[in-house]
C-alpha cells in the first residue's frame, strides 16, 4: 500500500510536470486526449479496444483496461498510445514488474519516446536504485534535451548519492530552463550548503523563498545554515520568517529552539520545544531537546522525564538514551546512567561508549 | 589613600568599642567574686599550656579559654587567644569569629590582629576582606627589619589571590563521607590504596590503638593503621586496626602502597628523624617493617612516599638539604630507582624545580597509570596551606606544569594525603568538615572531569519534495577524557581442577621491545592479583606456577584508550594429556603465516615447557574466524600452525613430539550465531579475534 501511495505520489509528480492537471484528472485526459489524437491510421478494432480500455481504466477495473489495450495492441502492434496505457495500467495495479517490463518494450520499439525512460526512473528510485535511477533519466535526457524534470529528478538521485557536483550541475540546468522554479533553488541551495559552498547556498535559499513567498521550506534551511555557522542571530531571524508563513511548521519551531538552545537562551529554547510538542504531539526528537535545556537549568529530574518520553516515542533514539544516562548521573543514579550509556552505545552514540567506561560501568552493573 | 582611608574608618570604628572591652579584673566583677576567680584560674591555665614552643597545647587551653570566655565575653585576650587555638585546631574555620571579637574589643590588642584577621577571612575564602586585612599588616612592617614577616604576607595575599580566581570554576566533583565502617570520632586521615580502590589503609588514633597511649603533645591517641575491603562489592567492612607487626605502642602511620596490595610503606618517627619502613604481605600477613636503604632515609625527615605501577621506582618527600640552596628544611619530592643487580634503592634524583617549589611539596602520590603524579605543596598557586597538584610525565621525560586540582578539592587549609584509584574517577581524601563523625575523616571524591553536554537535534527538508525529514543532529560533544589511559587487569590464580588459589607468578612483557618490563606474583593465600597496564602498550601477560601449563593473555592498551577493569579468573591446567591452552602472545601478519617478532617470548615460554617436560608431546592448532573463505583458512591456519612447529624445531625439539594441524574457522570460541546477537562492532571484532588463535595440546607425557 504504501508503494502504491509512494507510486501515486511520484506519478502525480511526474505528470505535474507536463500538464496543469490533477493527479485524477490527469490520468482521464491523457488516456482521452490519447484516442483522439491516434485515431487516424488505427485500426477501428484497435481503437474500440482501447477506448473500452480507457472506460475499464476509468473505472479502476484495471484488469479489464489491460486485457482491452493488449487486445489494441494486438490488433495494432504499433499502436503506441495502448501500449503506454498498458504500462500505465500495471503502475495503477501495483504490478511494478509487468509496468517496468513494458515501459522497457515501448522504449525499445519508439525509439524517440523518452517518457517511458523517466518512468522507469521513478520505479527504480522506488526500489531505492538510485543508480539505475540515474541511469535512467540520462537515458530520458538523451532523447529529450531540455526537459527540466529530468535534470530536476537526476539532480536529486546525485544528492541522494551526496554527489553534490553533479547534482548542482542538473539543478543549475533546470534554472537555466526554467529560474522562477523555487524548489530547485532550495534543492540546490542544500546541495551547495552540503558541499561546504555556504556564500552560494544562502543566495540559492533566499531567492527560493523569494519565488515562492507562501513556503517557510527555504527559511528553515536557511536558519538551520546559520545555526550550524554559530550566527544563532540569524538563524533565528530565518526561522522567525519561517514560522511568519506557517504557524504549524513544528520543524521549524523545533530548530529555531535549538538555535536559541545553542546561543544559551534556555528558557525560550524550552517555549519552542513546548511548542513543537502542541503542534506534533509524537514528536520525539522536542522531547529530547527540552531534556537538553532540562540539563543546562540543571534540573535533571525533568531531564529524565523528558528523556523517558522521547524514549517511548522512538524507543531507538541513541541521544535520548544519552541524555538521560546524563540526569540520571547527576542525580547519583550511576547504575541506571550506565545502562542508558550501554543502550545509546548500542545505538551508535561513540561518545555514551566512552562514557560507560571511564565511569567504570562494568563493575557498577556486575556489582548490582 | 585607599588604605589609609580603610584605617581611619576601622580606628574609628575600634575606638568606639574599646570602652565595651572588659578584662579580667576582679573589680569588674564584684558581684560574683567566686565565679570570676574560677575563670581566671582557667584563662592562667590555657595562658600557661599556651606557653611551651615550638608546640603551644592548643586543644588542651582552648577548653579552658571557652569556660573563661563562658563567664567573661568580653575580654579580648580570651578572644584572641581562642582564635589562635581555632587556627591550630581542624576548625580552622572558627577562628575568625574570635579573632573579630578581639579587634572589636581593643583593637591595638595585638600588633598582628590585621594578619590573623586576615588569616580567619583566608579560611572563610573571603577573600577580599582577607587581602585588605593582609594589607593593612604589611603596612605596618618595616620591610627592612623584618623581611621574613613581609615575605609571609605577601605569600598570604598571593594565595587569595589564587583563591579567588580557582572558585570561580570549581570542578564537578562529588565528596562524600567514606561513612561509619571507616569514620569515627577519632582522626582518620593519610589513606593508601590498591590501584582499583578495593581495599583501603589508613592512620586513625582511636582508643584502641596499640598499647593505648596518648600524645601528650596534642591530646590524641597515638596513630596506627587500620584497614578495610570493599570485596564483596556490598560497601566497605568495618575499618579493623591491622595490629602487629605494623602497629607498635608508638605512632605507626600509613604512607604507600604498591597496586595490588602486596607491599606497604610505613612512617616511622625514628626519634624525630622520620623515616620510611617497608612491610611485605604474604596472605593475610605483614611483614616486620624495614627500613628502607640510606638512599633514600636520609638523616632528615622522610614522611611521604609511593612507589610506581611497576615496582621500580620510588618517589618520596625528604627534607635533605640541597647543596646549593638554602633552606634545609625546604621538603621536596625526589625519585629513586631501584637497582635489580645490587637489589637496592639508588640513583637518587630531585625532581624538576617547576615541580619542587621553594616552598614545603608532601603527600606525594603515583597514579597507577605511572606518568601522573598528584602531590601537595604550599606553593605554585596554592590558595592556602598545602593545596593538591597534578603533574603528567611526558613521552619525552619532562613533566607538565603542575595543575592546581581546584577547588572544591582544595581549600585555603591543608589539603594533603589525595589518593586517586586507578579508573581516574574515584579519588580520597581527608577532610574535616562539619557534617563529619568528628574530627578528620576520609572522604571519597568523585572526580566527573569535564562537564557533559546534552545532545539536541533538529530536522530539516533539505530537499524541497522529500518525503521524509534530514535529521540534523548536534554534532557529538568533544570527549574530555576525564578518566585514566590505562587498563587494570585483575582476578584470582587457581588450580583448573580443584578450585585451590596458587601463587602463580605473572611476568608483564613489552610485546613491541619482547622485553619483560615487570613481574609479579598472586597472592599465595587468596590467589589475587592486580596489574596496572598503563596506556600506550600491547602487554604480553604470561601466568606460570610450578607443574602448570603456563596461561598467557594479550593486551592492546592504546595510549588514549579509556579506563578499563578487566577481571579474569585464571585457572591453571597442570601439565596433563588431554590439556589445552591458547597461546595469545603469538602473531602473524594479515593472512600470511610467517611469525611477528612479537612473538619470540611466548614461543620461547613455550620451548622452556617443553625442555622442562622432555617427554611431552603435543599438537600445535591454527584456527580463524570466519570470514573469507573455508578453504583458504583452512590452509592459512594450518600453515600457521606448521610455522610455530618448525620455530620448535629450530629450537632444538624433537621434530616426533610435535604435531601441527589446521582447523579454519571449524572451532570457534564464539560461534557466528553467538556474534550475530553482539549489538556493538568492537564486540563482533573481539570476538572475531578470540576465534583468531593458536593452540596446543598435550597429546601424551
Amino acid at each position: 500500500m504504501k508503494i502504491l501511495q509512494t507510486w501515486m505520489l511520484l506519478f502525480c509528480c511526474s505528470f505535474f510536470w507536463l500538464t496543469s492537471y490533477s493527479q485524477e484528472d490527469s490520468l482521464k485526459v491523457i488516456v482521452a486526449n490519447n484516442v483522439e489524437t491516434d485515431s487516424t491510421g488505427i485500426d477501428p478494432e484497435a481503437q474500440e479496444a482501447y477506448n473500452e480500455g480507457t472506460t475499464a481504466f476509468e473505472n479502476k477495473d484495471y484488469s479489464k483496461a489491460a486485457t482491452d489495450f493488449k487486445r489494441a495492441i494486438e490488433i495494432s502492434p504499433d499502436f503506441i498510445k495502448a501500449h503506454s496505457n498498458l504500462a500505465y495500467t500495471y503502475l495503477a495495479d501495483n504490478k511494478l514488474d509487468l509496468a517496468t517490463k513494458q515501459f522497457l518494450h515501448i522504449s525499445s520499439i519508439d525509439e524517440t519516446a523518452h517518457l517511458p525512460f523517466f518512468e522507469l526512473g521513478t520505479l527504480a528510485e522506488l526500489n531505492d536504485s538510485i543508480e539505475l535511477a540515474i541511469s535512467y533519466y540520462s537515458k530520458a535526457i538523451e532523447r529529450m534535451t531540455n526537459e527540466k524534470t529530468y535534470y530536476y529528478q537526476r539532480g536529486i538521485q546525485y544528492f541522494k548519492l551526496q554527489q553534490f557536483e553533479n547534482a548542482i550541475t542538473d539543478f543549475s540546468k533546470v534554472i537555466s530552463i526554467d529560474n522562477k522554479f523555487a524548489d530547485v533553488h532550495n534543492d540546490r541551495g542544500s546541495a551547495y550548503k552540503l558541499s561546504g559552498n555556504m556564500t552560494n547556498a544562502i543566495a540559492d535559499y533566499n531567492k527560493a523563498a523569494d519565488l515562492d513567498k507562501k513556503s517557510g521550506l527555504a527559511y528553515n534551511n536557511l536558519g538551520s545554515l546559520y545555526r550550524e555557522q554559530k550566527e544563532y542571530d540569524r538563524a533565528i531571524t530565518a526561522y522567525d520568517k519561517a514560522i511568519l508563513i506557517d504557524q504549524n511548521n513544528f520543524l521549524a519551531w523545533n530548530n529555531r529552539g535549538f538555535a536559541k538552545f545553542e546561543k544559551g537562551n534556555y528558557k525560550e529554547a524550552l517555549t519552542d520545544f513546548k511548542k513543537v510538542i502542541l503542534l506534533k504531539p509524537d514528536y520525539a526528537i522536542a522531547y529530547n531537546n527540552i531534556a537538553g535545556v532540562y540539563m543546562e537549568m540543571e534540573d535533571y529530574q525533568n531531564v529524565i522525564v523528558s528523556s523517558t518520553k522521547a524514549i517511548e516515542k522512538d524507543n531507538d533514539f541513541g541521544a535520548a538514551y544519552y541524555n538521560r544516562a546524563i540526569g540520571n548521573e547527576m542525580l547519583r543514579n550511576e547504575v541506571a546512567a550506565c545502562h542508558d550509556w550501554n543502550k545509546a552505545a548500542d545505538l551508535g552514540i561513540r561518545i555514551a561508549e566512552e562514557y560507560y567506561t571511564t565511569n567504570s560501568c562494568g563493575n557498577l552493573i556486575e556489582g548490582k | 589613600m585607599k588604605t589609609i582611608i580603610l584605617i581611619l574608618i576601622l580606628s574609628v570604628f575600634s575606638i568606639s568599642l574599646i570602652a565595651q572591652e572588659v578584662t579580667f579584673d576582679k573589680k569588674n566583677f564584684k558581684d560574683n567574686k567566686k565565679e570570676f576567680k574560677e575563670a581566671e584560674s582557667q584563662m592562667e591555665t590555657a595562658d600557661e599550656l599556651m606557653l611551651p614552643q615550638p608546640f603551644p597545647r592548643y586543644s588542651q587551653a582552648l577548653g579552658y579559654y571557652l569556660e573563661a570566655q563562658a563567664f567573661n565575653p568580653k575580654s579580648a585576650h580570651v578572644n584572641y587567644q581562642i582564635g589562635m587555638c581555632y587556627l591550630n585546631a581542624p576548625q580552622k574555620f572558627k577562628a575568625l569569629e574570635y579573632f573579630q571579637n578581639a579587634f572589636a574589643l581593643n583593637a591595638d590588642l595585638n600588633a598582628d590582629i590585621h594578619y590573623f584577621l586576615g588569616r580567619g577571612y583566608h579560611l572563610k575564602m573571603e577573600w577580599d576582606k582577607a587581602i585588605t586585612h593582609y594589607e593593612l599588616h604589611k603596612s605596618r612592617i618595616d620591610s627592612k627589619k623584618e623581611l621574613e614577616a613581609l615575605m609571609d604576607v605577601n605569600k598570604r595575599i598571593f594565595e587569595c589571590q589564587s583563591g579567588k580566581e580557582l572558585v570561580k570554576t570549581p570542578v564537578r566533583v562529588w565528596i562524600d563521607n567514606m561513612g561509619k565502617e571507616i569514620n569515627s570520632e577519632y582522626p582518620e586521615y593519610g589513606m593508601v590504596l590498591t590501584a582499583n580502590a578495593s581495599e583501603i589503609f589508613f592512620t586513625s588514633r582511636r582508643p584502641n590503638t596499640t598499647g593505648g597511649f596518648r600524645d601528650e603533645f596534642i591530646d590524641a591517641y597515638f596513630e596506627d593503621v587500620y584497614s578495610s575491603n570493599s570485596f564483596t562489592k556490598k560497601g566497605w567492612t568495618s575499618a579493623v586496626n591491622i595490629g602487629s607487626p605494623i602497629n607498635t605502642e608508638r605512632h605507626d602511620a600509613a604512607v604507600a602502597m604498591n597496586p595490588d596490595g602486596s607491599k606497604m610503606i610505613v612512617y616511622i618517627d625514628d626519634k624525630g628523624d622520620g623515616n620510611l619502613y617497608e612491610s611485605v604481605r604474604k596472605g593475610n600477613l605483614w611483614s616486620k617493617p624495614k627500613k628502607f636503604d640510606n638512599a633514600i632515609c636520609s638523616p632528615y625527615h622522610e614522611a611521604s612516599a609511593w612507589y610506581s605501577p611497576d615496582g621500580k621506582q620510588l618517589y618520596f618527600v625528604s627534607e635533605r638539604p640541597l647543596e646549593k640552596r638554602g633552606d634545609p628544611k625546604d621538603r621536596d619530592i625526589y625519585i629513586a630507582s631501584w637497582n635489580e643487580e645490587k637489589e637496592e634503592w639508588g640513583n637518587v634524583e630531585r625532581l624538576p624545580e617547576t615541580i619542587n617549589s621553594i616552598y614545603n611539596e608532601d603527600g606525594i602520590f603515583v597514579h597507577p597509570d605511572g606518568k601522573t603524579i598528584y602531590f601537595s605543596s604550599k606553593g605554585h598557586n596554592s590558595m592556602g596551606g598545602y593545596d593538591v597538584f597534578k603533574v603528567v610525565k611526558q613521552e619525552d621525560g619532562t613533566w607538565t606544569k603542575p595543575e592546581n586540582l581546584g577547588y572544591p578539592i582544595n581549600t585555603p587549609d591543608d589539603d594533603v594525603f589525595f589518593v586517586v584509584a586507578a579508573n581516574g574517577r574515584d579519588a580520597y581524601m581527608t577532610s574535616f568538615r562539619e557534617d563529619g563523625f568528628g574530627d578528620k575523616d576520609l572522604y571519597k571524591v568523585t572526580l566527573l572531569g569535564a562537564k557533559k553536554n546534552p545532545i539536541l537535534s533538529g530536522e530539516d527538508m533539505l530537499l524541497a519534495n522529500a518525503t521524509v525529514a534530514i535529521r540534523a543532529v548536534q554534532i557529538e560533544p568533544k570527549i574530555e577524557v576525564s578518566g585514566s589511559q590505562l587498563m587494570i587487569l585483575k582476578g584470582i590464580v587457581r588450580d583448573d581442577e580443584t578450585k585451590k588459589p596458587l601463587l602463580a607468578s605473572i611476568e608483564l612483557v613489552d610485546n613491541e621491545t619482547n622485553q619483560v618490563i615487570a613481574e609479579f606474583t598472586s597472592d599465595s593465600e587468596s590467589g589475587r592479583y592486580l596489574v596496572s597496564l598503563p596506556g600506550g602498550k600491547n602487554y604480553g601477560i604470561a601466568v606460570k606456577a610450578k607443574d602448570y601449563l603456563f596461561h598467557s593473555e594479550n593486551f592492546d592498551v592504546k595510549q588514549d584508550a579509556s579506563y578499563k577493569e578487566v577481571e579474569i579468573k585464571i585457572d591453571l591446567k597442570k601439565v596433563d594429556v588431554g590439556k589445552s591452552i591458547v597461546l595469545k602472545n603469538i602473531f602473524f601478519d594479515l593472512s600470511k603465516f610467517s611469525l611477528r617478532n612479537e612473538s619470540e617470548i611466548e614461543l620461547n615460554r613455550l620451548t622452556q615447557l617443553l625442555n622442562e617436560n622432555p617427554s611431552l608431546r603435543i599438537e600445535i592448532s591454527g584456527h580463524t574466524d570466519s570470514r573469507g573463505s573455508a578453504a583458504f583458512n583452512k590452509e592459512l591456519s594450518k600453515n600457521r600452525a606448521k610455522a610455530v612447529v618448525d620455530y620448535l624445531i629450530n629450537k632444538g625439539i624433537q621434530k616426533d613430539r610435535l604435531v601441527f594441524a589446521g582447523y579454519g574457522m571449524e572451532k570457534p570460541i564464539k560461534t557466528d550465531a553467538e556474534i550475530a546477537k553482539m549489538s556493538r562492532k568492537t564486540d563482533k571484532e573481539a570476538a572475531h579475534q578470540q576465534n583468531r588463535r593458536t593452540e596446543f595440546k598435550v597429546l601424551s607425557k
